[in-house]
């Protein structure tokens, strides 16, 4: 087993486990233990079967499959902060709401 | 037009040393309807504006100037204001030019009016505040299409059917951009009216940071593409 393989069981295993946690503890919903599952299942493809990352990343014109996955690491990322900032934007607009309507109440 | 029909709105964060004298001027002119919504403020805001007779509300936490202003309206509205005016708790805008900026709004002219310190020259703008204003004119001509001569006045008024048809939801001071983009999108009738702003050593320690534009123009970005 190569080195980066290693790192990457460590990483698979304990993603599996915090994200069955969390379902388990009701923190996440079906919709994302799936969604979490499938990543973490990505990761282990990857670094175990780098044939079956090659089929995809191939025809996408990618040589090395680790490109793909830096490439698509990227986007995701980029997809999970612009979430995060819609969630602080309705938050903030939530406790400005609660602040007003504290203020009003209490005059 | 009778004076009590209009509220005079006030945002007011740490500004217990000049918003006495802002209450009393406005009093002095016969505007007896003044709320004042303290924004978290760490000094005294609140309890000096309810000496100086304003109905004051508190806002527990800070959350901007936006948002302050918005909770003014509200109350205003519920106390039945036919008229809204919103102003500077730090003693910019003037009570003279209070007339001047309501008439074309109790006339039924405008839906809204909006100060321009630009309209004619005798607010003495100091150099880099005047080329931020102007580019702000810019990019507000850019995003909305609408064309003012100085697009981050703070001194507006306005009907309570504007103030309930406006949508406000900038906490803090990307509002000013909000207001325009507001009266283009319920397509309300805007006019600017020639104001003076006072520049004094005070107002110019408490105003805006030329660098809090770009969070500004980032704000209006995210805001423009997300709603």
């Amino acid at each position: 087993m190569q080195p980066i393989q290693i790192i990457a069981l460590v990483i698979m295993v304990f993603g599996v486990l915090r994200t069955l946690m969390s379902y388990r503890e009701r923190r996440i919903s079906a919709q994302w233990l799936v969604f979490w599952l499938l990543i973490w299942g990505g990761v282990g493809v990857v670094a175990f079967l780098p044939g079956l990352a090659a089929m995809v990343s191939e025809p996408l014109g990618i040589g090395r499959a680790i490109d793909l996955v830096v490439y698509a690491s990227i986007l995701l990322l980029f997809y999970l902060i612009f979430r995060i900032y819609l969630r602080l934007e309705s938050l903030e607009h939530n406790v400005t709401k609660l602040v007003r309507e504290i203020a009003i109440r209490r005059k | 037009m009778n004076k009590s029909d209009v509220w005079m709105v006030i945002a007011g964060y740490n500004e217990e040393k000049q918003i006495g004298h802002v209450i009393d001027g406005l009093k002095d002119a016969g505007y007896q309807n003044i709320v004042v919504t303290d924004d978290g403020s760490r000094d005294k805001t609140r309890e000096v504006a309810q000496k100086h007779g304003a109905h004051a509300l508190r806002h527990v936490i800070n959350r901007g100037q936006g948002a302050a202003l918005k909770t003014g309206i509200d109350y205003a509205l519920l106390q039945g204001a036919k008229y809204i005016v919103t102003f500077d708790a730090d003693g910019q805008h003037r009570v003279e030019d209070l007339p001047a900026m309501l008439k074309p709004v109790v006339e039924g002219d405008a839906d809204i009016t909006i100060g321009s310190r630009f309209l004619d020259k005798k607010s003495d703008v100091p150099f880099a505040r005047k080329v931020l204003l102007k580019g702000s004119v810019f990019v507000i001509w850019l995003f909305y299409g609408v064309k003012m001569t100085d697009a981050h006045n703070g001194f507006r008024a306005f009907t309570a059917e504007a103030a309930r048809k406006m949508d406000l939801r900038a906490d803090r001071m990307e509002h000013a951009s909000e207001f325009i983009d507001e009266i283009r999108r319920r397509r309300l009738r805007y006019r600017e009216v020639p104001v003076i702003i006072k520049y004094t050593d005070y107002s110019k320690a408490r105003g805006q940071s030329s660098w809090n534009a770009l969070r500004i123009l980032y704000k209006m970005i995210l805001h423009k593409f997300l709603r």
